[in-house]
């Protein structure tokens, strides 16, 4: 075997490399930037991660697998591994105020943001257990961190510590699910788990109890139901930007992981996944909508929102046709500007001496500051699946390939909860038009807040109206999945 | 033949194991005399008296301390078996852990940098 990478293998990571070299000089020269300087960090941080970018442009369109068949540099990969990047310069951007506000240091914060956007790059791109597992534990132990990052905040250690005892758990759930795999396939590369799956070997509950121990860990990275319930906790102590990058970069990177995993290594036992990830649906969709209605915080309220939107993305996973993934990947995209929008505002709000996290606070907004409140409509109807937002559209397409793989009780769920959740997004609406306003003190917005939020609306509303863009390369990506489709439900034999 | 049944010999090394420690602690429970003094129940490994209850507060710098001792000692289980082998590997395994070895230093030095080293 051959153990040596080629320049060629080096040549294909080169967004990780400049990922990597970026951070760690920031790491260190971040030492040396006096404290009322810290918003160069911040810029140089923004920087690195468009380098990045830039360097993941030459990979769109090819499909190699490199370094011994670990890591995949395909259409699938490049499109996580863009919504991750850009999730991560919309961190930065909205947290650049924030910071001064809170009066934390930035340095080990923007390092933070680019360790976890390694480790979400990583996954997207490994297709060996060992390789997702690596990237999986790089962003999740940055998160861990982040969360507690406000340290005199009770709320905040609260938080980390939660997240950090139950993402531990899964973890272990997780891996352990790997080991089974690996012991029933005897490697850990997903195409030779595949070969191993098609033909199984022994017990195929043991089989089937590898699968469910991998959905579950995953399950909890995603918060479906019944995994889900850190989440309200967690992204209300956790610092606001956190929050929003957790439910966004973390949701897309796991869900990436799921997809290879149940496509590329269990194709042949795909009616047994697809039962267990329709219960998930279902469940995350209903409960999430539901427990939603009554938050009057808004980051609980998103979060049990992000948990009924982690049921949406689940469905294309359900359908398991092309159409159905690309369904999955374009909604996921649509999630990550209507979730990270709707974030940046509530970031917006907090100011000195006023949280601005409460549904009160949102009162006489939109005589405050009409175009946030504005914005902030886009998003809430973006969420609640109305026209002509990509909100609609990317559930459209979602139930639409449910439906043509046969799952319309699934597809009926769904539009049942779209029209549950319209209740609480407009709650939100009647708080900022319909209260007389409760504050008079000023609400200063730094600029490179207001072009975030202005991009992440502008993002959503064009998305609805000339989808077929983000839908082509979609496509495209769902295409440069190994399987095809698998569309007969097959059983394990 | 599957894989897992290769483990076989594990479980039953794991049974024997167990039922051999069961067999000797009840042994023990049933036989053994019963005197007991001070002396007897006092420590004895370090040989050292006891002078508190152990389960005392540390200051929180320990942790810190412990923390980047078990990242250097967890570089050093990498070291060996990468030493045993660097004779296939050549210079691809000293720019290897060249790597590995630069990457820890700028954590190191980031440690020092921000005072973690200092106790005080």
């Amino acid at each position: 075997m051959q153990v040596v990478p080629t320049m060629a293998d080096m040549a294909w990571l080169a967004p990780e490399l400049t990922l990597t070299v970026g951070l760690l000089i920031l790491l260190i020269g971040g030492l040396f930037v006096p404290r009322d300087r810290q918003s160069a960090i911040v810029w140089a941080g923004f920087v690195v991660l468009g380098a990045t970018l830039a360097a993941l442009v030459p990979q769109a369109g090819r499909d190699v697998t490199i370094a011994n068949g670990v890591f995949a540099v395909d259409g699938f990969a490049v499109f996580i591994k863009v919504i991750a990047i850009v999730a991560a310069m919309i961190t930065l951007e909205t947290s650049r105020h924030w910071l001064t506000i809170e009066g934390v240091r930035a340095t080990e914060y923007v390092v933070l943001v680019m360790t976890a956007t390694l480790g979400m790059m990583v996954m997207a791109s490994g297709v060996d257990l060992v390789t997702m597992f690596i990237g999986l534990e790089t962003m999740a132990v940055s998160f861990y961190v982040m969360v507690g990052y406000l340290k005199p905040n009770r709320r905040s250690n609260e938080a980390a510590l939660k997240y950090f005892v139950l993402g531990t758990f899964s973890t272990g759930v997780l891996i352990y699910g790997m080991a089974w795999t690996y012991g029933l396939a005897g490697s850990t590369r997903i195409a030779d788990i595949a070969i191993a799956a098609a033909s199984p070997e022994g017990s195929i509950v043991a089989w089937r109890f590898a699968i469910m121990l991998l959905v579950a860990g995953l399950g909890f990275k995603i918060a479906a139901v019944p995994f889900h319930m850190w989440a309200p906790d967690v992204y209300e102590g956790a610092p606001t930007p956190i929050a929003s990058f957790l439910s966004v970069g973390s949701k897309a990177a796991s869900f990436a992981m799921l997809i290879r995993l149940m496509l590329e290594a269990f194709p042949s036992a795909s009616s047994d996944w697809r039962s267990a990830l329709y219960v998930l649906a279902a469940l995350s969709m209903t409960v999430g909508n539901i427990a939603a209605m009554t938050q009057n915080n808004l980051k609980r309220l998103l979060a049990y929102s992000s948990i009924a939107h982690a049921g949406y993305v689940t469905i294309g996973l359900v359908a398991a046709t092309p159409r159905g993934i690309s369904a999955s990947l374009v909604y996921i995209a649509v999630y990550a500007c209507m979730q990270m929008g709707a974030f940046a505002i509530v970031t917006a709000l907090r100011q000195k001496g006023v949280p601005g996290e409460e549904l009160h606070e949102f009162s006489g907004l939109a005589h405050r500051r009409p175009w946030m409140a504005f914005a902030m409509l886009i998003f809430m109807i973006a969420l609640g699946g109305i026209p002509p937002t990509a909100g609609f559209m990317g559930k459209m397409w979602l139930f639409g390939a449910a439906i043509d793989s046969g799952y319309v009780w699934l597809a009926v769920i769904g539009v049942a909860n779209s029209v549950l959740s319209v209740y609480y997004y407009a709650r939100v609406v009647m708080w900022m038009w319909m209260t007389p306003q409760e504050s008079e003190a000023p609400l200063p917005i730094a600029p490179s807040m207001a072009i975030a939020i202005s991009l992440a609306a502008a993002a959503v509303i064009i998305g609805g109206l000339f989808p077929d863009q983000l839908f082509t390369w979609a496509e495209s990506s769902a295409r440069a999945l190994g399987v095809v489709s698998v569309a007969p439900a097959l059983t394990l034999r | 033949m599957s894989i897992l049944d290769a483990y076989l010999p594990v479980v039953l090394f794991l049974l024997v194991a167990l039922v051999v420690t069961a067999a000797m602690l009840a042994a023990a429970a049933l036989i053994h005399p019963s005197r007991q003094n001070i002396v007897k129940s006092q420590a004895y490994e370090c040989g050292i008296e006891t002078t508190t209850d152990a389960r005392d507060r540390y200051s929180v710098r320990y942790y810190l301390v412990a923390m980047l001792f078990v990242v250097f000692d967890v570089e050093t289980v990498f070291l060996f078996p990468w030493a045993v082998i660097l004779d296939e590997l050549l210079l691809f395994g000293l720019i290897e852990m060249g790597i590995f070895l630069g990457i820890l230093v700028i954590g190191y030095a980031y440690a020092w940098r921000t005072g973690a080293l200092d106790w005080a």
